[in-house]
């Protein structure tokens, strides 16, 4: 198995980030609107102010490491 | 399967592990649900003390906060994660007067003049000074003048005709009342010289260091005591304003309890946890 060049790890990289952004924004969708719906009190058990945070700054790292991809 | 697709079915496994904890949490499956406000740090389930004109703000001292009450009655609510029968509020405070105190719960406003309380005291001086031979359980007291009884079931199964008893924020059966002439209520300048035995629904409260005392109160609780998904909570003490004094309040712990969760109705109690959620949504 040949190693890893850093074009590939980088690449790698880039589908967990786009994937776990995918799958994170539809997460976030899906909690929003139970909260609005008042289904349950999900807030409590769940920090909304850091899921977004770390939501925003996750997406942003993805779209500079797509930039970074595509270029090489 | 590509790369991509497997890492998306790994995240969406991950994010959906998450959501089925989120709503296990909400179900409250063990049944006993523990809040905590220590006031240095806001909690989420229980409130500051309000309304502010009558409340300090937080005081920061050196391993501790708290709140000063100086005007009453001071409120505080519990959020619901779910609807709770039982409620065990741990109270510390410092009450410097020793002021007669209460904790009472306010019933589901149906309008918005409805001002309905369920109250138990904390604070009893009278009794709190008594030296007679005392027995709690669940939070019903027994104060005993001569030891005879060894439990509360003992002394209610076996109440005494012929010695008197006083009643504190505790009822019996009418009929019970009836065949016994010797019990008597509890009155604030009643004489303990020829009573022998005192049963209450309140325990009294603990001493703790530099004058802070914790008392326990217990309530039974039900779907008419939720107000906008909380427990309203309210700390009565008559006479604080008028007499210019005040009392502290540092930390509050609440303990709720429901029926347990078990696997067979696990099904059950998920299916009506949605459908009410999805009917108050529709309502």
């Amino acid at each position: 198995m040949k190693p890893l060049n850093l074009n590939q790890f980088l690449k790698i990289i880039y589908i967990i980030f786009k994937e776990l952004f995918i799958v994170a924004s539809f997460f976030a969708i899906l909690i929003c609107v139970l909260e609005d719906l008042q289904f349950g009190l999900i807030s409590f058990w769940f920090s909304f102010k850091t899921f977004f945070i770390i939501l925003i700054g996750e997406g942003v790292l993805t779209l500079i490491l797509s930039q970074f991809v595509k270029s090489k | 399967m590509t790369l991509e697709k497997a890492i998306r079915i790994v995240f969406i496994i991950i994010f959906l592990a998450i959501l089925a904890w989120i709503i296990s949490q909400n179900l409250i499956l063990s049944g006993k649900f523990i809040a905590q406000h220590n006031f240095c740090k806001g909690s989420r389930f229980i409130s500051y003390l309000y309304p502010e004109n009558r409340i300090s703000p937080v005081i920061y001292s050196d391993n501790f906060c708290y709140q000063n009450i100086f005007v009453e009655p001071a409120y505080f609510d519990v959020k619901l994660p779910r609807t709770f029968y039982q409620a065990r509020v741990d109270l510390e405070y410092k009450n410097p007067n020793n002021n007669k105190m209460s904790l009472a719960v306010m019933k589901k406003r149906e309008h918005p003049l409805d001002w309905n309380f369920k109250i138990k005291p904390i604070n009893n001086k009278r009794i709190n000074d008594l030296d007679w031979y005392y027995i709690n359980k669940n939070g019903i007291s027994l104060w005993q003048k001569e030891k005879k009884f060894s439990s509360i079931k003992e002394f209610v199964n076996n109440l005494p005709k012929k010695k008197k008893i006083v009643l504190f924020n505790y009822e019996f059966d009418k009929r019970i009342i009836r065949e016994h002439k010797n019990i008597i209520e509890w009155s604030d300048n009643i004489n303990f010289q020829d009573k022998h035995y005192i049963i209450a629904e309140f325990i009294p409260p603990k001493n703790l260091k530099k004058g802070w005392k914790k008392a326990s109160v217990y309530f039974n609780l039900n779907k008419s005591y939720i107000n906008e998904r909380a427990f309203e909570f309210m700390i009565s003490i008559p006479g604080l304003t008028e007499k210019r004094q005040k009392v502290s309040i540092k930390n509050i712990k609440v303990t709720l309890l429901r029926p347990k969760t078990n696997f067979n109705v696990f099904l059950k109690d998920l299916k009506s946890f949605f459908m009410r959620k999805i009917k108050a949504t529709l309502l």
